[in-house]
């Protein structure tokens, strides 16, 4: 077994050499590009120098450039994500298998119950999917959001993005079998319970209760889903990450979302051999693998 | 009608609605113990649905443990579905947990026994079960907790004294179960 430095030096970077050519052929195609807008806002903005022009060239031209990075740098940003990240995947586990633009389903999203608030926007990438020991286990960079629109006295509309899920979304095969549904979310005020037919199951653990809320279609199942291991394990995984969860077990699937889990950034600039880059990917990548292990569900002492 | 009357109607009725509410939480606690408590009896009986088979594995090959695997079985006669007091329950549980414990770990001896598929299919089964009914007690537990602290707490402690709810005692769980159960070093180390 390699060590990642190693593996870096004798796997990665020589793969990277072909994409580091077609990278340096896209910086200069995009920088001839920022060139030529920058050259033609001059000579607009000498023409007419009023300050409407000058907001209003500005803003094109950041439109027209950012459209333009995205489309030049796309192929190269795939092709990357291709080569290292899905390499650094298989070196954690060989059995997993990586996706750059796939993500978790909308399907998916629906059945995890987490996130009741319908969507306008539906996003992600970096989908990773394959099993770990005993446990099916799929995860990628999630990015949910619904519109809202106002109209000012003038009657221009404007059309505002508000997040309902940006993050890691991860679901997993859970190691009980149980009827019925278990939900866990921040703690804070409720007057309702947040799921219908659920109610609210209170832990032993008084820590546990301060940092979450249980739901549960049943006391007994709630209980038996969130066995005082787990509990214990679910507060030292929330302490460790630090970041807002929410859980929900659903035909003997577990399902949980990180908040404020940033996707994997592809280098375009500057100079990819930097092994800084990698010990990102890496380190994010374990982070989410790790999770079976954080919360033991590779178990399986409760059936065959 | 004077304001002097509407306003001592009003506060009547809001003193009724307040009972009512009060009454309908603790009948509502007392049915959620009422559950609990079901399906520890329930699960119970699930555990000892389960003896008989693990009696007729382990006699095949346990020739010198006869007396352990007839007390199991007599203690299984013992039980009665929703006849029996939490303290009775809680101590046939504690016994019977103790015995499947003592025969799954001489089973670990008998290297046949131990491989057997059906024996393994059984251990799942009871640490499923065994599980199930951690789950239950704590529910039980729980549920018993809140109710008596309603009892005991003003205002709710009127209404309770005034339509007799009397306290209930939580599931005995002896200190040794108090701590997770750690099943898998029964059966693996």
């Amino acid at each position: 077994m390699y060590s990642f430095d190693e593996y870096l030096e004798t796997v990665i970077f020589p793969l990277l050499k072909p994409i580091d050519k077609k990278r340096k052929q896209k910086i200069v195609v995009f920088l001839s590009i920022v060139a030529i807008v920058l050259s033609t806002d001059i000579m607009v903005l000498k023409q007419f120098y009023i300050d409407f022009y000058f907001i209003f060239v500005g803003f094109l031209s950041i439109i027209v450039c950012v459209v333009a990075y995205k489309q030049i740098f796309k192929s190269y940003s795939l092709d990357f994500a291709k080569i290292v990240i899905a390499n650094i995947v298989k070196y954690i586990d060989n059995k997993l298998e990586y996706s750059r633009d796939s993500h978790i389903s909308e399907e998916e999203y629906a059945s995890s119950k987490l996130y009741s608030t319908n969507y306008d926007g539906f996003t992600g990438q970096d989908l990773v999917y394959g099993q770990i020991g005993n446990t099916r286990v799929r995860f990628s960079y999630l990015y949910t959001y619904y519109e809202t629109s106002s109209t000012d006295s003038e009657e221009h509309t404007t059309t505002q993005t508000n997040t309902i899920f940006s993050g890691l979304f991860f679901k997993a095969d859970f190691n009980k079998n149980f009827a019925g549904e278990v939900y866990v979310f921040p703690h804070r005020f409720r007057l309702f319970t947040p799921i219908a037919n659920t109610i609210k199951v209170e832990m032993e653990d008084a820590e546990f209760n301060s940092m979450f809320d249980c739901f549960g279609t049943d006391p007994v199942v709630t209980m038996y889903v969130l066995s005082t291991s787990l509990i214990k394990r679910l507060l030292d995984f929330k302490k460790k990450i630090n970041s807002h969860i929410r859980l929900s077990f659903i035909d003997s699937t577990l399902y949980l979302a990180i908040e404020n889990f940033k996707p994997l950034s592809i280098p375009t600039f500057g100079h990819i051999y930097n092994k800084k880059i990698y010990y990102v990917y890496l380190d994010k990548l374990k982070f989410a693998i790790s999770i079976i292990d954080d919360l033991d569900l590779n178990t399986r002492i409760w059936g065959p | 009608m004077n304001l002097s009357l509407i306003g001592l109607i009003g506060v009547v009725v809001l003193i009724l609605i307040i009972f009512v509410a009060l009454y309908n939480n603790l009948v509502s606690s007392k049915n959620a113990t009422i559950y609990a408590y079901s399906s520890i009896d329930a699960l119970l009986r699930k555990r000892f649905d389960l003896i008989p088979n693990l009696v007729h594995i382990a006699k095949e090959y346990m020739n010198y443990e006869k007396d352990l695997l007839d007390k199991l079985t007599q203690l299984r006669t013992q039980f009665k579905s929703n006849a029996m007091s939490s303290a009775e329950l809680g101590k046939l549980d504690v016994e019977s947990r103790q015995l499947i414990r003592q025969v799954l770990a001489i089973a670990e001896n008998y290297p046949d026994l131990k491989a057997n598929q059906n024996m393994l299919q059984l251990q799942a089964s009871l640490n499923e079960v065994e599980e199930q009914i951690s789950a239950a007690r704590r529910a039980f537990n729980a549920s018993v907790m809140k109710y008596n602290n309603l009892i005991m707490q003003f205002p709710s402690n009127i209404v309770a004294r005034l339509f007799n709810f009397k306290r209930l005692e939580p599931f005995s769980i002896p200190e040794e179960q108090k701590q997770p159960i750690d099943i898998k070093s029964i059966f693996n180390e």
